[in-house]
């Protein structure tokens, strides 16, 4: 029996203890309880199933045996406001383990969230396509080179492209970046007017309440990722981030996907908790090599010798996902009434080619380009280079080359760097000729 | 018995004529010193009546009252010993007075031996303006003076010869510093362009700020080189010349700074204060005015590494002179103006940590830290420098390749061929360097051909640039041209100048 599948009964025996429990109800008000006092107690849940077996059988049990576990004022968090309280508007929705939208991977946790806090426009919609769709957590480091931010744009990019929910963990950098450049794929999706059933989700789960965006420099991409995906959290609506809760979401992420795919981190980072956890759930890792001796390559280059997969495109993350991982999207548009459409998968297959077409990137306002621009623009094809190297290999003068790098930055192929390396834009590389 | 003695004062980079007055009458010793006298100026009475004793003269048991005027002017700094001394000897009649329309200045230490002073460069124009024939000076400074030509240079290294010369005795013989000469050998002891390895895009852009005097801005991590190229931008400035020679001396001599036996700056001054200079010390002032490292720096380079940890008084000080060539310092009483025509060359790391965009090593620092680290330079001084560019960290590849690169004399060719053609183009504007172009002279002056207008434009819009900031590309486009010996700006100007606008770390 493939994950999947697994994971697919684990959600009928949950929904069923529940019920047996003596009415769903009660069990969702547990559930609700529950998940207030762990907000502030950490390790609530953890100690309860230690007790008690199996989460199963904590909410199965009457509140009263559970009350006694619950360590009042623990941790740093002495009054802190209620985790939860009631939905703002139809924008949110409290989703408790014992609901069928709860998404089926958290089910295995351990410790799995007893009930979950989420803000979407379309957050129905969302946590079918959770539950439908195979889904792929990006993560890394907060301070990523461009070069790493170009591969978590062009990996967000290319899993929404082929169909595949992009999971992270909303942080600066590489987090953020994925779902970046997930949105900029998504984004033409959604301007067709075709409304899905079964929607791409881009996913953040947080380590505060889902109406905070903290950081707060990622505002818009809250924003965004609310308009056309789904924020979740274990912690309420507004409950403030704490150190000890950004690592305790890493498990969220790492259960919520069925790859996770590590961009850059350092030999300490978070992205290697994530990594941990989705070994524990049986995940696949997926690491994106860097430059040997950086220290951003450190965490990746650490999981790829203990054996996790080597990523360079969309294309190797979605070689790896099992075919059983799309029999839930299969299954449901095979049912009478379900949505039938081509499988988006063949959007996958074009990324590759689609990569490989650019070295026929023609476009341009100023017309015809000059013979430096067009050996500039190959050379660039090869990698980011400063000014001086690209004079050297290409036998030119500074003063052409900077002539060149300022001719293709203003038609918008070309990026600078930090420290003066040029490089293609993102996207530049895959755009199509017109 | 009352004597007269001619002499000059320093104010700011100017001089004016005092008179030191002396008058001995028959009662209880003392020795006064009036007309608005410093503190230096008031010591002066110990080391004049010790001179005298030590001299071998005779000091009057009498009361002394030396006078300068004019009254209302302060006097400051220790140059008066001379001509106070002198005017005593005279009173006392152990000295004559037989020369007329003679001014005396200099130091005295206790045993009679007369100590070089500062400003005497100044203090000879100021003697020679108003038709003195002579100038009585220490003889450390003679040939400083000897560079004002239609004034008589008399040096004297005591007391007892000073009171000669002035009895009308022979003076010995002053070399007069040929100018011309001394400038020529000043191209010998320049570090050169070619000690710097690689880095051929920021030697471009260094040639291009030299010829059309605009400002500079690096931006590079600790180890690029950045230091290094900087202190080799005078070399490829064109010689000074002897107007220009004589101005820099002038202000190094009133600030003290003319190292002993030389009669002339002949190099354009390299100045690089540390970060933590005052706002008074960077722009002058003072009680006593001063002139400050800009105009230190004036007619050369003003250095400034780790631009950003200079105090935000320093730097906003450096928004005047950036825009008017001089620094203009008001007191309650009078307004003193120091030249303050420089180059402004500033460096800085991408990030307080340094490492920011580097390769190997990782930055530190947070996020708050990079946006506070960019805000402390203000828009209005960002606006005065026309170039600012990346540089980037040497590979090891780069340094083993040991790419041959020019020699600076010949860079300074180039540079000096674009500064002949500027002159021509922009004397109906009055100025000599692209730089100094204001917007007016700009649209009346620089012609762009079509395509490079619509480079502009694009750019204006796809870049998001301001006018200004079209301005600045402009002027450094029509610097490129002119070293290109292009009459008409051409789009490969425009492109290569619009390179040099903004460094990487402020684009995004």
């Amino acid at each position: 029996m493939s994950d999947r599948a697994q994971r697919q009964s684990g959600t009928a025996a949950g929904g069923a203890a529940a019920r047996a429990g003596g009415g769903a109800d009660k069990t969702r008000r547990l559930c609700l309880w529950l998940a207030e006092q762990s907000a502030c107690d950490r390790g609530l849940v953890g100690r309860l199933v230690k007790a008690h077996g199996s989460f199963a059988e904590v909410v199965a049990q009457p509140r009263s045996a559970l009350v006694g576990a619950v360590r009042v004022g623990a941790g740093a968090d002495r009054g802190a406001p209620p985790a939860s309280g009631e939905p703002a508007d139809g924008h949110e929705a409290v989703v408790a383990w014992c609901d069928d939208d709860y998404p089926p991977g958290l089910r295995e946790l351990f410790d799995p969230p007893p009930a979950l806090f989420v803000r979407g426009h379309r957050w129905r919609a969302m946590l079918r396509g959770i539950r439908l769709r195979p889904s792929v957590a990006i993560v890394g480091a907060r301070r990523p080179s461009p070069y790493g931010l170009e591969m978590a744009w062009l990996l967000g990019a290319g899993l929404a492209r082929a169909g595949v929910n992009v999971v992270s963990g909303m942080a600066l950098g590489i987090d953020a970046q994925a779902h970046v450049g997930a949105l900029a794929d998504l984004g033409q999706a959604d301007t067709d007017g075709e409304a899905r059933d079964e929607p791409v989700v881009l996913a953040g789960v947080l380590g505060a309440g889902v109406r905070l965006a903290v950081p707060r420099t990622n505002y818009e991409l809250f924003e965004a990722i609310a308009q056309r995906g789904l924020l979740l959290s274990e912690y309420g609506w507004q409950l403030p981030p704490a150190p000890w809760r950004f690592p305790a979401r890493n498990r969220l992420i790492a259960a919520l996907a069925d790859a996770v795919v590590i961009v850059e981190g350092g030999a300490t980072s978070g992205a290697l908790h994530t990594a941990a956890f989705a070994l524990d759930l049986g995940r696949d890792v997926l690491a994106v090599p860097g430059e040997a001796g950086r220290p951003l390559s450190a965490g990746p280059h650490r999981l790829l010798r203990d054996g996790a997969h080597l990523c360079e495109s969309p294309d190797d993350v979605l070689a790896l996902l099992p075919a059983s991982a799309w029999s839930a999207l299969t299954e449901a548009r095979a049912q009478p009434g379900g949505p039938s459409r081509t499988s988006d998968r063949d959007g996958g297959a074009e990324t590759g080619a689609a990569a490989h077409a650019a070295d026929q990137t023609t476009r341009g306002s100023s017309g015809a380009r000059s013979g430096p621009e067009r050996r500039v623009l190959a050379a660039l094809q090869r990698g980011q280079h400063t000014a001086d190297q690209l004079g050297r290999t290409l036998a030119l003068a500074p003063e052409a080359v900077s002539a060149a790098l300022t001719m293709l930055e203003i038609d918008g192929l070309l990026e600078v760097g930090f420290g003066g390396r040029y490089g293609l834009r993102r996207g530049a590389r895959r755009s199509p000729a017109p | 018995m009352l004597a007269r003695v001619q002499s000059e004062a320093l104010s700011g980079l100017d001089s004016h004529a005092v008179a030191v007055e002396a008058d001995v009458v028959a009662a209880a010793p003392a020795f006064t010193i009036v007309g608005l006298p410093d503190a230096a100026v008031q010591e002066s009475r110990e080391r004049v009546r010790t001179a005298i004793v030590n001299s071998r003269y005779e000091f009057p048991s009498r009361r002394v009252t030396v006078n300068l005027a004019p009254a209302d002017v302060r006097k400051a700094g220790p140059s008066f010993d001379l001509p106070i001394a002198l005017a005593l000897l005279c009173a006392t009649g152990q000295s004559r007075c037989l020369l007329a329309d003679v001014a005396a200045i200099g130091e005295l230490g206790l045993d009679g031996a007369i100590r070089p002073v500062a400003g005497v460069l100044a203090v000879a124009q100021s003697a020679q303006r108003r038709g003195l024939r002579a100038l009585l000076v220490p003889s450390a400074n003679a040939r400083e003076a000897a560079l004002v030509s239609g004034l008589r240079v008399l040096p004297a290294a005591t007391l007892r010869e000073a009171a000669a010369l002035l009895a009308g005795g022979g003076a010995p013989a002053v070399e007069r510093p040929d100018p011309e000469t001394l400038l020529r050998d000043e191209a010998a002891g320049n570090a050169d362009l070619l000690d710097v390895l690689g880095q051929g895009r920021v030697k471009r852009v260094l040639e291009v700020a030299v010829a059309g005097a605009h400002n500079l801005l690096m931006v590079g991590p600790p180890g690029s080189g950045k230091t290094m190229l900087a202190r080799r931008v005078p070399s490829i400035m064109p010689p000074l010349s002897v107007a220009e020679a004589i101005d820099v001396t002038r202000v190094y001599s009133v600030a003290g700074l003319l190292p002993a036996g030389v009669p002339l700056v002949v190099r354009r001054p390299f100045r690089a204060p540390h970060h933590t200079i005052s706002a008074i010390g960077l722009v002058g002032g003072g009680a006593t005015p001063r002139p400050g490292e800009v105009s230190l720096a004036h007619l050369g380079v003003l250095f400034l590494d780790e631009f950003p940890e200079f105090r935000t008084s320093a730097l906003e000080g450096l928004r005047q002179p950036l825009e008017d060539g001089q620094v203009t310092i008001s007191r309650a009483l009078t307004s003193l103006t120091f030249p303050a025509r420089i180059m402004l060359v500033a460096a800085m790391n991408p990030c307080p940590c340094g490492f920011r965009g580097d390769k190997g090593r990782e930055c530190r620092c947070a996020s708050h830290r990079l946006a506070q680290y960019a805000q402390r330079l203000s828009g209005p001084l960002l606006d005065r420098i026309d170039l600012r560019i990346d540089v980037p960290r040497l590979t090891p590849r780069d340094r083993r390749e040991r790419l041959q690169g020019e020699p600076s004399a010949v860079v300074r060719g180039r540079v000096l061929r674009a500064r002949a053609r500027q002159r021509l183009r922009l004397a109906p504007a009055g100025v000599g360097a692209n730089a100094h172009l204001s917007a007016r002279g700009l649209r009346e002056l620089c012609v762009l051909e079509p395509q490079a207008v619509a480079i502009l434009d694009h750019a204006y819009d796809k870049m998001r640039l301001s006018a200004r900031a079209c301005d600045r590309v402009t002027k450094v486009a029509q610097t490129i041209a002119d070293l290109e010996g292009s009459d008409t700006i051409l789009s490969r100007h425009v492109a290569e100048s619009l390179s040099y606008r903004e460094p990487s770390w402020s684009r995004r």
